[in-house]
């Protein structure tokens, strides 16, 4: 029976949630919103082809047909040999600037009208250009000038602890503990809001007493997490599934080849780790948001239950963009070894070689003992609030509740 | 058959329910009264398993209350609660669910409810489209559908209007005549009286009165007399044993000390002969529970 009960919360908990607007709307939303970004993108995009601006070169037929060659600037080239021609083109605003040569300097003259025409571009080419035509007055030749030009190499290794050489996935690794970072802290504060709301909204309408007049409160308290979690991973999923259709649709866009390079050297080990992590931490904010949940009387309690819990995501979220380069760091080396806090932070330190794998293991061991005995007593704390109604604020039942967690009913 | 064996619940020094001892067959009625702070509610929770007994049992043919047991059981809070935003069949079909109910039996047995109770409606409404009266309605329907062995309904007519009130009763005693046991309390003493086989009444946690509704009143005698008679006040005050004398529609209604008063009355009413009304009763069951809630009272009612 417990397993049938268990099986139809979640499934009701689950289905209900499904239907809801809400839930799509903040499945949908940062999809959509990166769809229009594109969209304004592609529109400003459009709208400077049609206005790509024209520079004249005058009298310097050679260095307009190196800039034209090179294909590097936004800009339509044009090369002329007339200055006065060019000088009123430009008072028509026909063109956008024009580039004259005077002993070796250059004068570059833009219209009124004229904005940004890439100039950083435009001076690292003249550079070029120049150097190309001093290498060529010293006769060098272009294997020379090749050799001259080559950028130096340098070939990384990074030692394991055996003092052997190992692939270099730092900054992929740190990349992925921060983007997570940020994917967490959305999930969980959204998860943590939920769940809240629903155990409050069936305490506080009086629901819960016909649920549990049917079924045990473990059946309420696992089914409800059981339900949301189903919710959690649904969403994770749809994101994968949407990134995996955005790779293949676009294989040649700018942003997912650079994302792509980035995340191509994970360590396979350290994804593990991480996701275990990710995983362990989610039921670990749930289970505590349920125990407090349980305790509010109306749904107006609702966000100053959780508030200190989001508090406690906020922290681990916050530090981990401060771990790089703070290797010694009392503080992060202490709250990366504690549930709720380690999430981030220890898959940053272990990123970037400040802890070892055994600390890393040792953190989510500690993690998964937590959860078990969070679990635990908080089926206590939730059968003992849930349908029980406070007078008075928050902090004196959740006190009262936390000094009676060891004894039994 | 319910078996409960001197329950009592303490809170901290406060004791809620003391000493409380009934017992409830198969197809009996227990109504359970007693003034808003007697032990009624908690009593139900203890039975539901909400909350632990101080001391005392209970039991469901001589076993503890298993998790499969609590499943028969049918419960009606006092404060009525459902989901607003889900519709009629997803709320029904999901409690009937966690009560071991197939979806399909459910279904059948809510369009069948639903067209007995007269609900107004389809199953696809939702909750928070209903009048007040039909979701009171849902609300029932939600907690009978299975058909419940064991049967607890917590101040079921508040807030309900006569018709829904009579329906509400009809499916008590539908259930009653299947065999249910049926636990109830209840403010309104009339209803407690037409249902109820047995009754408890509590007070500040002790059982003052227990036992059939008609033993209960025989115990205090015929002393309330209603009369309809030509005859003055006066002549009637001087009659020894007579505690009081209120005008009540066409005639008066008069406390005995001693039911044999009333044949005293009797012979000087209908000295000059034929008189419309003369019904001597025991006091009604409301009468009963104010004279005992009002004894050594520290609240009102």
């Amino acid at each position: 029976m417990f397993w049938k009960q268990l099986w139809l919360v979640i499934h009701h908990t689950f289905t209900q949630r499904l239907k809801s607007v809400g839930y799509w709307s903040l499945v949908l939303m940062p999809a959509l919103s990166v769809l229009a970004v594109a969209a304004v993108f592609f529109i400003l995009n459009m709208g400077n082809q049609q206005k790509t601006p024209t520079m004249t070169i005058v009298n310097q037929p050679a260095l307009s047909h190196y800039l034209k060659e090179q294909k590097q600037l936004d800009l339509h080239i044009k090369s002329s040999d007339d200055l006065t021609a060019t000088k009123k083109s430009l008072h028509q605003e026909k063109i956008a600037a024009y580039l004259t040569t005077n002993k070796g300097r250059y004068q570059l003259i833009k219209g009124a009208k004229t904005e940004d025409l890439d100039d950083q571009h435009l001076r690292t080419l003249l550079q070029d250009y120049t150097f190309l035509q001093r290498a060529t007055a010293l006769h060098l030749s272009p294997q020379q000038v090749t050799h001259l030009t080559e950028p130096v190499t340098i070939d990384t290794q990074v030692l394991n602890n055996q003092g052997q050489a190992k692939k270099d996935n730092q900054s992929a690794n740190y990349a992925l503990t921060s983007v997570l970072a940020i994917v967490i802290f959305f999930f969980l504060t959204y998860y943590v809001g939920l769940i809240a709301n629903e155990i409050a909204n069936e305490k506080s309408s009086r629901i819960m007493e016909i649920l549990l007049a049917a079924s045990s409160p473990a059946v309420q308290f696992f089914g409800k997490l059981g339900g949301i979690g189903l919710l959690a991973l649904l969403h994770a999923s749809i994101y994968l599934i949407l990134g995996s259709i955005a790779f293949m649709c676009f294989p040649n866009n700018e942003f997912l080849i650079r994302a792509k390079n980035q995340f191509s050297n994970l360590d396979p080990t350290f994804l593990i780790f991480t996701l275990l992590m990710v995983l362990i931490t989610i039921f670990l904010y749930m289970v505590l948001t349920a125990i407090v949940a349980a305790m509010v009387n109306d749904l107006s309690q609702v966000q100053q239950a959780v508030t200190p819990v989001t508090t406690l995501a906020l922290v681990s979220y916050a530090l981990t963009f401060m771990v790089n380069g703070q290797a010694h760091n009392g503080l992060i080396t202490v709250l990366s070894f504690l549930p709720f806090e380690s999430q981030s932070l220890m898959p940053a330190r272990l990123a970037l070689n400040y802890a070892s794998p055994l600390q890393a293991w040792l953190s989510l061991a500690i993690a998964v003992i937590t959860l078990v005995l969070l679990a635990y007593y908080g089926l206590r704390l939730y059968t003992r609030n849930v349908l029980t109604y406070q007078e008075g604020n928050l902090s004196k039942a959740a006190f009262a509740t936390f000094l009676n967690l060891f004894k039994k009913n | 058959m319910i078996d409960i064996s001197h329950l009592t619940k303490r809170f901290n020094d406060k004791i809620a329910l003391d000493d409380l001892t009934m017992t409830l067959a198969p197809g009996e009625v227990m109504g359970l009264i007693g003034q808003n702070g007697a032990g009624k509610t908690t009593t139900f929770r203890m039975i539901l398993n909400f909350i632990q007994p101080s001391s005392g049992t209970i039991s469901w043919d001589q076993a503890p209350i298993s998790t499969t047991r609590r499943t028969q059981i049918g419960f009606l809070p006092e404060e009525r609660g459902l989901y607003q935003k889900q519709t009629i069949e997803q709320q029904v079909l999901y409690f009937a669910q966690l009560h071991g109910m197939s979806k399909y039996d459910a279904k059948r047995k809510l369009t069948e409810l639903m067209k007995r109770l007269a609900v107004v409606g389809k199953v696809t409404d939702k909750v928070q489209t209903l009048s007040k009266g039909n979701a009171q309605k849902i609300q029932l329907i939600s907690t009978i559908i299975f058909e419940p062995n064991f049967l607890i309904l917590d101040e079921p007519f508040s807030g309900l209007d006569p018709v829904n009130t009579a329906l509400m009763m009809q499916e008590i005693k539908r259930l009653q005549d299947q065999g249910s046991m049926i636990l109830f309390s209840s403010h309104d003493m009339a209803g407690v009286e037409q249902l109820s086989d047995q009754i408890t009444m509590l007070k500040a946690g002790r059982t003052v009165l227990q036992g059939r509704p008609t033993d209960i009143r025989a115990q205090f005698g015929r002393t309330e007399l209603y009369l309809e008679a030509p005859i003055e006040t006066a002549s009637l005050a001087k009659i020894p044993g007579i505690l009081s004398i209120v005008p009540r529609g066409a005639g008066r209604q008069i406390h005995l000390a001693d039911a044999k008063v009333g044949e005293t009355i009797f012979k000087l009413a209908t000295a000059k002969g034929y008189i419309p009304v003369f019904a001597q009763e025991p006091p009604t069951l409301d009468a009963i529970f104010r004279e005992k809630a009002s004894t050594n009272n520290q609240g009102g009612l």
